[in-house]
C-alpha cells in the first residue's frame, strides 16, 4: 500500500512474479482469483507483483528470495511469472488498454486495472491466468533450487 | 432415465394408449405429461380429459409431426435429451421457486455459512448438495479472511449474487469448477477448466448479469467474452448456453 504515494513509472517489459496461494490452484489450473483486487479501507489499487531477474530457473529463485522475505510461509504455495510485455500485448488488445504495470518501489510493482467494466476485468484476469500458468513452480521446489544455488555461491 | 407409458385409443384402458388423431402415437411420462403439436405442455387426466399446463419452449425442433393422412403414420419418439430437458426444466423451476424463498444474508451476525446450509435441510438435493457445499466453503474461507484483516476489509458477500449462484446449482452438479467470492465486489465468481486447457471464468453479479470470459490458447490466445442478462430466475437455466462452450 505504501507504494501508492510513489512516482508512477510504467513498466513495459521484464518478468513480474507473484505468490500463488495453494487455494488458487485447482486441478493444476490457476484460478482467476490470483488477480483479484481487494477493496478498502484503504482500497487496494493494484495487484502486487515483484520484478525478477535472470533467465530460466534463476528468475524463480530470485523471485523466491524476495517473496520469502515478505511472506513467511511462502513455501506452501507457488510462484508464477508474468512476462510483462506479453501480458500487456495479450490483455490490451481492445481499443483502450485494460491493464498496466507500475513501479511501486522496485522490485515491488503493481498490476493496475484501467477499466471498471467487469466483463473486461474478467477477460483480463482469465488471460493473465493462462499466461501465468505456463510459468509457475511450487515454491518448495524453488526453495530446494535456491538452497542449492546458495551452497554453490 | 424417465419411464414412459404408451397411450393409444382409449385412455381408460389398461394399456393406457390414446389416439392422438393424425398425430400418431406419442409417449407420455409417468405424470402423463406430453407436448402437443403446438408445443403446449399438456397433461392427460385419469378422467380422460386433457388439460393444457403451459406453453413449452423445450426443444421444439425435436417435434416433427405429419398431418398428411396419405403419408404413413410416423411414430414419434422423444429423444433421451428431450425427455431429460422436459423434466429438468420442471425440476429447475421448482428449485428456483425454493431458492427465491430462502433468506440468504451473510451480513447478519447470526447468519453463518452453516446457517445457510441448514436452510436446505429436508430439501431433496440429489445432485446440488456438492455445489452448495463448495459455495459455502468458499464463503467460509472468505469470511475467515475478512475477520483476520484488521486494516484491510473485504466487501460483504453479496446476498443477491449468492442467490443467483444457487439458482445455477442444478446446472453445475456434474461440472468441475472453482468457486470463490470476488473480493472487489463480494459477488460469486466461478471458474471452469476447458477441454483445450483454457479457462472459462464467470462473475455472477447481483443484478442478473453474468459476465463471462472464455480464454484459451490456439495459435494465439483467443477469447470469447460477454455478458448474459437474466431478468427472471427461471431463465438462469439458459446459463447452460455458456456452459456448452466447455
Amino acid at each position: 500500500m505504501s507504494g501508492n504515494n510513489l512516482r508512477s513509472v510504467q513498466i513495459n517489459n521484464g518478468n513480474a512474479s507473484r505468490y500463488i496461494k495453494p487455494k488458487w490452484i485447482n486441478c493444476g489450473n490457476l484460478s482467476t482469483a490470483a488477480f483479484d483486487l481487494r477493496v478498502g479501507p484503504p482500497p487496494e489499487s493494484y495487484v502486487s507483483h515483484f520484478m525478477t531477474e535472470g533467465v530460466g530457473i534463476q528468475r524463480f529463485t530470485f523471485a523466491y528470495e524476495i517473496i520469502s522475505k515478505k511472506i513467511e510461509k511462502c513455501h506452501v504455495g507457488s510462484i508464477a511469472l508474468l512476462d510483462v510485455s506479453e501480458a500487456l500485448a495479450e490483455v490490451n488488445d481492445g481499443d483502450a488498454p485494460f491493464i498496466k504495470f507500475e513501479e511501486k518501489g522496485l522490485p515491488h510493482c503493481g498490476l493496475i486495472y484501467l477499466t471498471e467494466d467487469q466483463a473486461q476485468i474478467q477477460e483480463a484476469k482469465a488471460t493473465l491466468s493462462i499466461i501465468a500458468q505456463r510459468n509457475m513452480m511450487p515454491a518448495a521446489d524453488i526453495a530446494t533450487a535456491f538452497s542449492g544455488t546458495k551452497r554453490i555461491s | 432415465m424417465m419411464k414412459k407409458v404408451k397411450i393409444n385409443s382409449n385412455p381408460s384402458a389398461e394399456n393406457k394408449n390414446v389416439d392422438c388423431g393424425d398425430k400418431s402415437n406419442i409417449f407420455f411420462d409417468l405424470e402423463r405429461n406430453y407436448l402437443d403439436a403446438d408445443h403446449n405442455k399438456k397433461q392427460f387426466l385419469s378422467t380422460g380429459k386433457q388439460v393444457t399446463l403451459e406453453k413449452s419452449n423445450v426443444l421444439r425442433h425435436v417435434i416433427n409431426w405429419t398431418s398428411d393422412a396419405k403419408e404413413p403414420k410416423k411414430r414419434f419418439y422423444y429423444t433421451d435429451e428431450f425427455k431429460q430437458s422436459f423434466h429438468a426444466t420442471d425440476e429447475f423451476e421448482k428449485w428456483c421457486d425454493f431458492v427465491e424463498t430462502i433468506n440468504i444474508d451473510f451480513k447478519q451476525e447470526h447468519s453463518s455459512p452453516n446457517d445457510i446450509l441448514n436452510l436446505f435441510k429436508g430439501v431433496s438435493l440429489p445432485h446440488s448438495r456438492r455445489v452448495i457445499k463448495e459455495f459455502l466453503g468458499a464463503a467460509r474461507d472468505y469470511l475467515a479472511q475478512k475477520n483476520e484483516l484488521i486494516e484491510e476489509s473485504l466487501s460483504e458477500i453479496s446476498s443477491e449474487s449468492a442467490r443467483r449462484f444457487l439458482f445455477l446449482a442444478p446446472l453445475l452438479a456434474d461440472r468441475k469448477f472453482h468457486v470463490y467470492i470476488n473480493s472487489t465486489n463480494g459477488c460469486v465468481n466461478v471458474d471452469f477448466g476447458t477441454r483445450d486447457n483454457g479457462v472459462l471464468t464467470t462473475l455472477i453479479s447481483d443484478n442478473g448479469q453474468v459476465h463471462y470470459s472464455y480464454v484459451a490458447q490456439n495459435h494465439r490466445i483467443y477469447k470469447l467474452t460477454g455478458t448474459a442478462k437474466f431478468k427472471n430466475s427461471k431463465d438462469f437455466i439458459k446459463f447452460n448456453k455458456i456452459l456448452q462452450m466447455l
